[in-house]
């Protein structure tokens, strides 16, 4: 049991210590949660909110997960050797990647457990509110998606035609993931910005498509910013690069 | 009685197969390598040095053929197998750059099944005597240099007292004194009984280390030499001077090549000798020592040996 803890938490640690797992699992609950309290969506009860924020939290925690730990790590340890270095030690792979996954998966819970707790503080509901069935099944079958995801791109990242297939996945997930939170509801200078991104601006029109959203993302942009964005980022490009070229020039390296 | 011969690797073959092209890695190879031998593998790239260790090292498994090592089949015995055994892969990749070396380490003496007990002390003594920097232990991997990576992966090699270590181009990119290092625990390990196999296609590091070399051309077996036979073969360069009036006719007996360039005083003599040459050389300079002077000696190894095997491979 002691060694089943020991390299688990070893494998969390993997994650912990990068910046983007980080994000993910402490900044982005808090953000979710400020992000609620600024922009309340008046259709939504304070229990309904509640688990709103929760659900959403858990899709963008889950995708994390499934592309930035268990895809790109498996991938990574392709590329470095470890995986083939995995095949001659003692513990058979199946062990290795089930302990594996189950971190991962204990990692997106703990990151769960800090939203609920952030969201507990902030809205209050009462206690009796938080049993509703629909949004705990909800809940349970999400947790259950991520673990077969999870599960499903470590084995698939194993080989190359796999990670073809993966990328094949990762992006309808991202997007899906962007279906279940309105770009609206972030403050109007982030939500201009957001739907100015190709996959805000997609997922935003899917929700109006659906029926999701009542209004459609050619109503809430104002056309010119995109045109705007694009340009500033060519510019910000174009900068970076020079500046590139003449420390390269000056140095002799990017360093 | 216990067989002095660690590793059977019997007719073993393996062929790569993607799409329409086919590759044959390692083609009918057999080798019997004795415990505590020092088993060099040499060969250019390609050449099946690296399948010929993943197929000893159960990562890969023969198309035909098999190898035994310490009694245990690489196919059918792989769990018992894998616990006498460790691999070391060269360059500064294999390790998890975002946790520390000691924690590296301690993920991988969980995955090698050693003792909770004895996990810390294991890896105490393997990073003391791969010469890592006490101080290093607990930055993270991302922060060290190559050859700071190479000495944790090597201790990471020494962490399950294994009975067979693979190296696979373990002294890639480093510097002399890691290199040196390198070469010293290997020789350590192979006087403690450990059976050592060596891949590289630096020839330095087999002719400094191994016992026995085996040459790999396009995963064909070219031949299997003892270093010290092939040492007694290497061919030196020798030069000299000679008083003039001396006949040089009288060395043309041990190299018929030789070549004589004349100058003022002194006659420049440079032969093609070997060991024994050598030694004969010096007896005809003793029948006449005032005669001789600025002899030098360029002595040959075996990447001269290489150079013109692989010459031989591609005329």
């Amino acid at each position: 049991m002691r060694w089943l803890f020991e390299l688990a938490w070893l494998f969390i640690r993997l994650n912990t210590r990068r910046t983007m797992m980080v994000f993910v699992g402490l900044v982005q609950p808090l953000f979710t949660v400020w992000l609620y309290a600024l922009n309340q969506p008046p259709a939504l009860s304070l229990p309904e909110g509640f688990w709103f924020i929760l659900v959403n939290a858990g899709l963008v925690n889950s995708w994390t997960i499934l592309v930035f730990s268990a895809l790109s790590e498996v991938d990574r340890d392709r590329w470095t050797g470890l995986l083939g270095q995995y095949l001659s030690m003692p513990t058979p792979l199946i062990e290795i990647m089930t302990i594996r996954t189950l971190a991962n998966f204990l990692f997106v819970c703990i990151s769960l457990a800090v939203t609920a707790l952030l969201a507990f503080f902030v809205i209050r509901p009462e206690a009796g509110m938080l049993l509703s069935p629909v949004w705990g099944w909800l809940l349970l079958a999400m947790l259950a998606i991520t673990l077969i995801a999870v599960l499903f791109s470590m084995v698939v990242a194993m080989t190359l035609r796999g990670r073809v297939i993966m990328n094949f996945i990762d992006y309808p997930v991202v997007f899906v993931s962007a279906l279940g939170f309105s770009a609206t509801l972030f403050p109007d200078i982030m939500a201009r910005f957001a739907l100015c991104l190709p996959q805000g601006f997609l997922a935003e029109m899917a929700r109006f498509t659906a029926g999701i959203s009542p209004v459609s993302p050619a109503e809430l942009v104002w056309w010119p910013t995109p045109v705007l964005t694009g340009f500033g980022l060519v510019c910000l490009a174009a900068t970076l690069l020079r500046l590139m070229q003449r420390r390269l020039l000056t140095r002799g390296t990017l360093a | 009685m216990v067989s002095k011969i660690g590793i059977h690797v019997e007719d073993v073959s393996k062929l790569f197969v993607t799409g329409s092209r086919r590759k044959q890695a390692v083609n009918s190879v057999s080798y019997e390598i004795a415990r505590g031998e020092v088993f060099g593998i040499l060969g250019a790239n390609g050449a099946g040095k690296t399948t010929l260790i993943k197929l000893m090292s159960t990562q890969l498994a023969p198309d035909s053929g098999r190898i035994i090592i310490d009694g245990f089949n690489t196919v059918t015995d792989q769990r018992a197998l894998r616990a006498r055994i460790n691999i070391v892969e060269g360059g500064d990749k294999g390790l998890y750059p975002w946790l520390t070396g000691y924690e590296n380490l301690r993920l991988f003496a969980l995955l090698y099944r050693i003792p909770i007990s004895d996990i810390r002390a294991k890896i105490e003594v393997a990073l003391s005597r791969v010469d890592l920097a006490k101080d290093a232990w607990h930055a993270p991997t991302m922060t060290y240099s190559k050859g700071m990576k190479q000495r944790v992966l090597l201790a990471k090699g020494l962490l399950n007292d294994p009975s067979v270590l693979f190296l696979d181009e373990p002294t890639i990119g480093l510097d002399f004194d890691a290199v040196q290092r390198i070469r010293d625990i290997v020789k350590e390990l192979s006087r403690a009984g450990t059976t050592v196999i060596l891949t590289s296609h630096n020839a330095s590091d087999i002719d400094n280390t191994c016992h026995r070399v085996a040459l790999l051309a396009e995963g064909q077996d070219r031949g299997l030499f003892a270093i010290e036979e092939l040492r007694a073969q290497y061919r030196s360069r020798v030069n000299f001077q000679l008083s003039k009036g001396e006949a040089p006719d009288r060395f043309a007996a041990l190299d018929p090549g030789l070549s004589l360039t004349n100058g003022a005083n002194r006659i420049t003599v440079a032969m093609t000798l070997d060991q024994k040459g050598i030694a004969a050389l010096y007896g005809l300079f003793a029948q006449s020592p005032d005669a001789v002077d600025e002899i030098s000696v360029e002595g040959a190894s075996l990447e001269d040996f290489y150079g013109t095997f692989i010459k031989g491979e591609t005329a």
